[in-house]
């Protein structure tokens, strides 16, 4: 069999679900293919990328029904430790694959399953973390690592054996932005210099379209798509919207055909039409043609009355000698929403914690109007009962909406279910009054679309009642919908605090997808914005 | 391991070393039955650990483990039919019979008690300081599933607690009229921990562990100063408890009456077991990399 993937009339239904999950799926990936999976949440990416690696059903359960060959061993007759000789995995959660103490034991963990000898698993291990910038962390330990850096192990961990075929599970939603840049470069680097096989579940593509060769779209666990990005995009464009790239979104708004997928090709297509040679820059703009009008703060008061909440130069320093936070002073003023980006291990979520009062600055002190909710990244650390209905009063479950979910078990809502459930536990009170400030760690991880929508609906409903926003992510799509000012932390300090508009539409990494396209053009940050903007841009360019 | 030990001999050691280290005191803690050579033994071992920067660890797993060590006393307090002076009289049961105790079976009672902190701190100190990695690698050696197995249950502990820890952040961001009792965090981790199980053990398949015989290379290279160091004093150790198990120095048995060693012997020991294991943990050359 000449290919390394072969799915043939594949379908699986997940244990006790009432639907199959993947449908009868037919796939086939040659040596040296990039592809990307893509496709909203729930549409069964993860579970094709787990039936590939010999996961489903031989840890997951369930039934499968079809063929389904990696390396030209059938998933009926291998498991997952045969079928890894073929293929490497990369999970969605780092967390859950490290398994060893330091990075060292894990990169070598693969290799000496496989009896390579002492001196070729060194000689790989020190390769593989050359190629992936892990020499300075082989000898820590991994419970020590960021996100970021347990992404890398684990790709490591994968790449060591040197599998013809490597599976990767939303690899950059748990990455800052510059380190999704650069995994993005690796994949490619490693797909056209050493040959391997990638493919790729993503639902945000536009980091990686750029070196696909082919992107496959899941909807309801049945292949609607399998073209080339090019294909893909004009696909998306007239049939599934949702899954279009915000520059994909910004050329169809604009009435310009679908977009090339790389950003250069994109800009050289805007420039072949003249739509980039006016406009302005963002720090000569205040405000976009169409763009939405979001003021910092709706409550806006002056300086001397007390913040929603405020941090005065607070300081957190560990026994360990190590400081996470130096200094930082931020001021939320009630009604305003701010973002704090910046990358993996910039103090972002220690600093939601200070404000949420889980930890107490070493030095400085945070102040508040009222009570300071706190969403952690991941929602069913909230959701530790048996039942929906045992979490919260019913006049809670009732004002969020999600009173119809009671008698269920929180681990079988969807992800959208269990973050509006967490949102209600940690924001809602049954006297119905709104937090002071609410702090959001990394909200939109593993959200589509349309989810990520809801969620920046429910914020402004909060924004509206005079709730103070703090929303820690990477996600600067979001942060511009949703957020009037962005704080860049780097190394537990502020970098920046500035309107949104003015971070993150000069910027290369920390942008937009919009903004990077039209590199800044008129501070036009989202897709809609853009479109405005090139339709003001092709106007002037006809009346010329 | 929630953090690495501060560099130290016992961690600089070989696996199997430090594995025979820990094993020489909690062996001797079993061999030794007069109550000062045990807390000699505890004495050791705390100094070991505070040497290598985990006091503080050891400290919470004695605290941890003292309802355990005191439910075995108790449970030797009212079983043991040893000891003629009798300190209370609870009546009888119909299979058990009387429930006397008895002022022998009390002091014997101090001794299991001791007894069960000093292993579980050898045992803690072994987690802390010994390379989880190396010995996996080295049980590998013998059979893969076994590897899979240990391997398994040698990372399922860390990510337990930091489930429970961001659980309990959690609780802490909730309203008092919203946050659940602390026994539903321990329901829903003992609940999660199955599927906890299914992620690791999934994560080391497709790592290759398990996949047919282990060809796992065997470790080749000579034994530094501190494999020397740390082996000599184990078996200093292990020689001075089976010498003082033979020799009565550390007697205390329970009859009738209490007969124990009586004399300088098991003060001796007890002074002799810590200088044993604190020496090698003196030499702090080359310990960090």
């Amino acid at each position: 069999m000449s290919n390394l993937l072969s799915i043939s009339g594949f379908s699986y239904r997940h244990p006790e679900a009432s639907s199959p999950s993947l449908r009868d799926v037919n796939i086939e990936i040659e040596a040296g293919e990039f592809v990307l999976l893509t496709g909203p949440s729930g549409s069964g990416k993860s579970t094709l990328i787990r039936a590939a690696c010999g996961l489903a059903p031989a840890f997951d359960g369930g039934t499968a029904a079809g063929e389904l060959h990696v390396g030209g061993l059938s998933a009926r007759d291998f498991g997952p430790g045969e079928i890894a000789r073929c293929c490497g995995t990369v999970l969605q959660d780092p967390e859950r694959q490290v398994v060893m103490t330091t990075v060292r034991a894990e990169l070598a963990l693969p290799l000496e399953s496989r009896g390579l000898s002492a001196t070729a698993v060194a000689r790989t291990v020190e390769e593989t973390a050359l190629l992936l910038g892990l020499g300075e962390l082989l000898d820590r330990n991994v419970s020590q690592l960021s996100g970021g850096e347990l992404q890398r192990v684990s790709l490591g961990a994968a790449l060591g054996p040197r599998p013809p075929l490597l599976l990767l599970d939303e690899p950059v939603s748990q990455l800052d932005p510059v380190a999704a840049d650069d995994l993005g470069w690796l994949l490619r680097r490693l797909n056209e210099e050493l040959g391997v096989a990638v493919l790729v579940a993503e639902q945000r593509l536009e980091r990686l379209l750029p070196a696909a060769d082919r992107v496959i779209a899941l909807i309801e666990g049945r292949v609607a798509c399998d073209a080339s990005p090019v294909e893909f995009l004009e696909w998306a464009a007239s049939t599934a919207p949702a899954l279009q790239t915000p520059i994909g979104e910004m050329f169809h708004a604009a009435g310009l055909p679908a977009p090339p997928p790389t950003l250069k090709a994109a800009r050289a297509e805007l420039s072949r039409r003249g739509l980039l040679n006016g406009g302005t820059k963002p720090n000569q703009s205040a405000e976009p043609v169409g763009a939405s009008s979001k003021s910092g703060s709706r409550w806006r008061r002056s300086k001397a009355e007390p913040a929603a909440i405020e941090f005065k130069s607070i300081w957190d320093e560990r026994s360990n000698g190590r400081t996470i936070l130096e200094g930082v002073s931020l001021r939320v003023e009630p009604g305003e929403a701010i973002a704090v980006m910046g990358r993996n291990g910039a103090g972002k979520s220690t600093l939601l914690a200070h404000g949420a009062g889980i930890r107490k600055p070493t030095r400085g002190s945070i102040s508040s109007l009222g009570r300071v909710a706190l969403l952690l990244q991941d929602p069913s650390y909230y959701l530790v009962r048996d039942r929906v209905g045992d979490l919260g009063p019913a006049e809670m479950l009732e004002a969020a909406g999600l009173a119809n979910l009671a008698d269920r078990h929180p681990r079988d809502l969807s992800g959208g279910e269990r973050q509006r459930l967490a949102l209600a536990l940690v924001a809602e009170s049954p006297d119905g009054q709104l937090p002071a400030a609410l702090l959001l760690d990394e909200p939109t991880t593993g959200l589509d679309p349309a989810r990520r929508k809801a969620l920046a609906d429910r914020l402004d409903q909060f924004r509206d009642g005079g709730c103070a926003i703090i929303v820690a992510t990477h996600d600067a799509e979001f942060a511009a919908e949703v957020c009037s000012r962005v704080v860049l932390l780097g190394e537990g300090r502020v970098l920046a605090d500035a309107p949104v508009r003015e971070v993150l539409a000069g910027g290369w990494h920390f942008a937009t997808e919009t903004a990077r396209v039209l590199d800044g053009l008129g501070g036009a940050l989202l897709p809609d914005e853009g479109a405005a903007l090139l339709r003001v841009e092709s106007n002037r360019e006809v009346r010329q | 391991m929630a953090s690495g030990p501060r560099p130290n001999p016992l961690s600089a050691a070989r696996a199997a070393v430090g594995l025979g280290f820990c094993a020489a005191l909690a062996g001797a803690a079993l061999a030794l039955d007069h109550p000062v050579a045990i807390l000699g033994v505890i004495v050791a071992i705390v100094a070991v650990g505070s040497l290598a920067g985990r006091a503080r660890l050891l400290a919470r797993t004695a605290l941890f483990s003292l309802p355990l060590a005191i439910t075995v006393g108790l449970v030797n307090a009212l079983t043991s039919r040893q000891g003629d002076t009798v300190v209370a009289r609870l009546g009888s049961l119909p299979v058990i019979g009387r429930l006397d105790i008895t002022a022998e079976s009390l002091s014997y009672s101090g001794v299991l008690i001791l007894r069960v902190e000093a292993i579980v701190l050898a045992a803690a100190l072994f987690s802390a300081c010994v390379d989880a990695d190396a010995l996996l690698r080295l049980l590998r050696r013998r059979s893969s599933r076994f590897g899979l197995s240990v391997g398994l249950a040698a990372r399922l502990a860390p990510l337990l607690a930091r489930d429970g820890k961001r659980m309990a952040a959690a609780r802490r961001t909730l309203a008092p009229s919203v946050a659940a009792p602390r026994s539903a965090i321990v329901e829903a981790l003992a609940t999660g921990a199955l599927d906890r199980a299914v992620d690791t053990a999934a994560a080391l398949e497709l790592r290759g562990l398990g996949d047919g015989p282990c060809l796992a290379p065997a470790e080749k290279r000579r034994w530094s100063r501190h494999d020397r160091a740390m082996a000599l004093s184990a078996s200093v150790i292990a020689i001075l408890s089976a010498v003082s198990l033979a020799a009565g120095w550390s007697l205390f048995s329970v009859g009738s009456t209490i007969r124990a060693a009586d004399g300088l012997a098991p003060w001796i020991v007890a002074a002799l077991i810590p200088l044993i294991a604190v020496s090698p943990m003196l030499d702090r050359r080359g310990v960090a990399r």
